[in-house]
């Protein structure tokens, strides 16, 4: 094996026991404990999307709760800001109902009128109009049906082989 | 043994691999500065007529001429087959162009004092075209563990299928110089670079990450200009339709010497309901972008743009958004980039503004590593956001 292979053999060990860690989020479920809510409200009531992140709250309710000095991890200005936003009556969306009361009740605080995120959540995907139920995740079923189709390709082949030599 | 039998063999591998990658763990090559080596375009060395992903045979070639550290190898014109996809394991016909990428990264975040960190896969695409005569089928798949939502194929909040593009072309003239196309593409735009979260790409929505758009694009690549201009039909894997963008997105650059090119980029599009601000909205982006290579280590890459949101009952409100990168490559295969970066969006409180310093190495054929410092500050109405960022990558390419 000449130096480059080994090289490269090297780089892909590394590339392939490098360890998986990931940051924990502990905001929703604050704003869940806080609020005594029977399920913890989706990033995106801030962040631009489910993953949240840096420099990715673009939602009028994040814009609110940044107001009151909240960063990244500060689990103790969250909390004061929750009770801020409750005494101030914040209302993001301008609905009349205010930020925290919509958390209560299950609404969206960025979407005036009912502002349940069903009606206004993006949906992804192909055909995103219609996504199926989920039962498992999506990316394995489709990894599943390249293995089907593999192994079916793989058959086609094989009998055609077979053909083949008799002929 | 039989033809077929060899065709049948090397779909085998075409689809194990895809399962491997899929299973396992983006090419999101884009680099401007290779202008220093006097290529202003981009179609020689990409498939995409505006540059980045899936790189052509000729494109090969130059990253293990151009692009990687040699070490002191004697300079060859003949391609190594080390160059090839898969290393030249797998000799591909001259009408299919297959690659991939993998890109693994750490990073570490400090806003205001407060740590987090993560190691993730930013990228994991199979990506390959087929050309029968001049009509060209392209398309990427591949596995994303966090994001890019909008290019996803299943439906999970994380883990998906993704595919960023895939389109049908037909190249156009004599010498092929115009290439129209339909499907889903990069958005054609300013200066197209990897680094998807500079601000001129992430506040236009043009980065090669996960903003493209399906739509019609008409390419153009001749000797001193190119460009390309896109009728966008919205993103079709984005629902429901209210959220979809439609406009037009285009560029045009010149090329005034092999050393100094520069172009205006325009795009307006709207939405019936904006997926981030949930209003109806006209998103305009206008400016100007350029390159020059004043001596051969050193690349400069400038981007202005003016920004303005139009909501509906709502004054225009205005920005900007703008970049200066400096890119030295001291040896062949190590770069040191410095970069500055300013951002006034709509409904932002002050100019944010940031520094990235980056090392770049191309340390064997097909693998390249990076480490990015980046220093944001973000004034609101209540503080100044400061933010530092410890970005580390592994980036291997099929």
């Amino acid at each position: 094996m000449n130096r480059t292979a080994l090289r490269v053999s090297f780089a892909l060990a590394v590339f392939a026991l490098a360890p998986a860690a990931r940051a924990s989020d502990p905001f929703p479920d604050t704003i869940k404990m806080q609020l005594n809510l029977s399920e913890a409200p989706p990033c995106t009531y801030c962040h631009q999307t489910l993953i949240g992140g840096l420099m990715t709250v673009t939602k009028p309710f994040g814009r609110t709760v940044q107001k009151y000095g909240v960063h990244l991890q500060d689990v103790a200005a969250l909390r004061n800001a929750i009770m801020q936003m409750q005494v101030n009556g914040d209302d993001s969306d301008g609905d009349g109902v205010g930020d925290i009361a919509e958390l209560l009740q299950g609404t969206d605080p960025n979407v005036a009128g009912e502002g349940g995120i069903e009606a206004d959540e993006a949906r992804y995907g192909c055909f995103c109009s219609t996504p199926p139920a989920r039962s498992a995740p999506s990316v394995v079923g489709a990894a599943g049906l390249a293995g089907l189709a593999l192994s079916g390709f793989g058959r086609r082949a094989l009998r055609r082989r077979r053909v083949e030599r008799k002929t | 043994m039989k033809p077929w039998a060899i065709r049948r063999g090397l779909a085998g591998v075409i689809v194990a691999l895809f399962l491997l990658v899929t299973c396992w763990v983006k090419p999101a090559e884009a680099y401007a500065w290779m202008i220093r080596h006097d290529y202003t375009g981009c179609n020689q060395c990409h498939a995409d007529p505006s540059g980045g992903g899936l790189l052509t045979e000729y494109g090969r070639a130059q990253s293990d001429f151009l692009l990687r550290m040699r070490y002191g190898a004697a300079e060859s014109y003949e391609p190594p087959r080390s160059a090839e996809f898969l290393f030249g394991v797998v000799k591909l016909p001259e009408t299919v162009l297959l690659g991939g990428d993998i890109r693994y990264a750490r990073v570490a975040t400090r806003v205001n004092g407060n740590d987090a960190s993560r190691t993730f896969f930013m990228q994991a695409d199979l990506a390959g075209q087929v050309a029968i005569n001049r009509v060209k089928v392209n398309g990427s798949i591949g596995y994303s563990e966090q994001g890019a939502r909008q290019a996803a194929l299943t439906h999970d909040p994380e883990h998906n299928l993704v595919s960023r593009v895939h389109w049908v072309g037909v190249d156009i003239g004599q010498d092929r110089n115009w290439q129209l196309r339909a499907g889903r593409m990069n958005m054609p735009f300013g200066i197209r670079t990897v680094e998807h979260t500079m601000w001129v790409r992430s506040s236009t929505r043009t980065d090669i990450a996960w903003s493209q758009q399906h739509g019609v694009s008409l390419a153009y690549n001749g000797a001193d200009l190119h460009g390309e201009v896109m009728l966008i039909a919205g993103n079709f894997q984005l629902a429901p339709d209210a959220f979809r963008e439609r406009g037009y997105s285009g560029y045009v650059e010149y090329a005034a010497s092999p050393h100094l090119a520069f172009g205006v980029s325009s795009l307006v599009t709207r939405a019936e309901k904006d997926y981030v601000s949930q209003q109806s909205l006209v998103r305009h982006a206008h400016g100007v972008f350029g390159r020059y290579n004043p001596v051969k280590p050193l690349v400069l890459l400038a981007e202005a743009n003016l920004l303005a949101d139009a909501a509906e009952g709502a004054a225009t409100s205005t920005g900007f958004v703008g970049m200066l990168q400096a890119d030295a490559e001291v040896i062949q295969g190590l770069h040191l980039n410095a970069t500055g970066e300013a951002l006034k969006g709509s409904g932002d409180y002050g100019t944010k503004t940031g520094i990235w310093g980056s090392v770049v190495w191309f340390f064997l054929p097909h693998f390249d590593t990076r480490v990015d410092v980046i220093w944001q500050s973000a004034p609101t109405s209540f503080s100044t956001v400061e933010t530092t960022m410890l970005l580390a990558q592994l980036h291997a390419f099929l």
